[in-house]
């Protein structure tokens, strides 16, 4: 004997399940994927007349999984924002759930702190220069180069007055040029997933 | 057995370029359904089968839909339908619309020079007939 359960509670069995599954993304956004397919599984259900929860159970089956779907949300959210975005903290937070799937995501994140932490850098420094000109700038400090600033002894400074217009050109420069790298392997990945689905 | 196993291998490459082709084209089908009027989303899917025979999964259709919402191509407006419950209508922005024609152009552009490749291939087998 089977037992049929209540289209409705169907539902919203399978929308909780969907809500979980989508993770992290604006409540916004997310009421309205869920209240996009709770309108598409009730409109099968006023076409077919009788048997509703059958009809039910059907549509949701030819939706997959609440986490294969979950996953197909996701993925177009990312090409949505993959590229399109040059704001720092979008990039960051992209990148950074990149990370979380696999090495190359975290190469890329390691790549996008490495790059806006150098730039960022570069800046501080040359504009630090003039108020602590003998601490501030490339160090030659056996067995590493530092950026930054040295107040101990024996550090031997590289650039001297050209850590301005060095800093000031190089530093917007690789902020800029790991923007548009990032951007680059986001849209890539992005191209990937287009292909998996 | 080999030639078996080729003959396996040849029509699984063959089916999974044919499903590349139309996953690829799916994104200017849904654009080009809402061309002439704002439809919502079962009626996307009976407009792809009925013009284009095109079987879209639904649970591929709509995170499409979002995509392209963010992006600014589509928006939509949820009415009432009279139905009992509210439907969602996807309408194509100005954007949405430059971008569809852009597209449509080059589609055409593309697959009239593959036309030209392939038209002299005879899909029913002509090689093998010429040979015998």
């Amino acid at each position: 004997m089977t037992t049929q359960v209540e289209p409705g509670t169907q539902i919203e069995r399978y929308l909780l399940l969907l809500r979980t599954a989508l993770g992290p993304m604006p409540a916004a956004e997310k009421s309205e994927i869920l209240s996009d397919l709770r309108s598409h599984i009730e409109e099968r259900m006023a076409d077919a007349g009788t048997n509703r929860a059958q009809i039910a159970a059907e549509t949701i089956a030819a939706l997959g999984s609440a986490e294969s779907l979950a996953a197909s949300y996701r993925r177009e959210r990312l090409m949505a924002r993959a590229g399109a975005t040059a704001e720092p903290h979008l990039l960051l937070r992209a990148t950074f759930q990149w990370a979380l799937t696999g090495l190359r995501g975290f190469v890329a994140f390691l790549v996008l702190l490495f790059g806006y932490g150098l730039g960022i850098g570069f800046t501080i420094c040359a504009l630090l220069k003039p108020f602590m000109p003998n601490n501030v700038g490339l160090w030659a400090d056996p067995p590493a180069f530092t950026l930054g600033v040295i107040t101990r002894p024996g550090a031997h400074e590289l650039l001297g007055w050209w850590m301005m217009p060095v800093g000031l050109t190089i530093g917007p420069l690789l902020s800029i040029g790991t923007t548009r790298l990032v951007q680059w392997l986001l849209r890539k990945r992005a191209a990937q997933y287009r292909e998996a689905l | 057995m080999y030639m078996l196993m080729a003959s396996i291998d040849d029509s699984t490459a063959g089916d999974h370029w044919d499903a590349q082709l139309r996953k690829g084209s799916l994104e200017l089908a849904i654009l080009a359904s809402l061309w002439a009027n704002p439809l919502y989303g079962l009626e996307i899917l009976r407009t792809l089968r009925s013009r284009g025979g095109m079987e879209v999964a639904e649970g591929t259709l709509y995170p499409i839909l979002n995509r392209l919402r963010i992006d600014g191509l589509v928006s939509s407006e949820w009415q009432d339908a009279g139905t009992g419950h509210p439907r969602k209508y996807y309408t194509l922005t100005e954007t949405g619309r430059a971008r569809t024609r852009r597209m449509a152009a080059s589609w055409n552009a593309f697959s009239a020079q593959m036309n030209l490749a392939v038209s002299a291939i005879d899909a029913k087998g002509g090689d093998d007939d010429n040979a015998s």
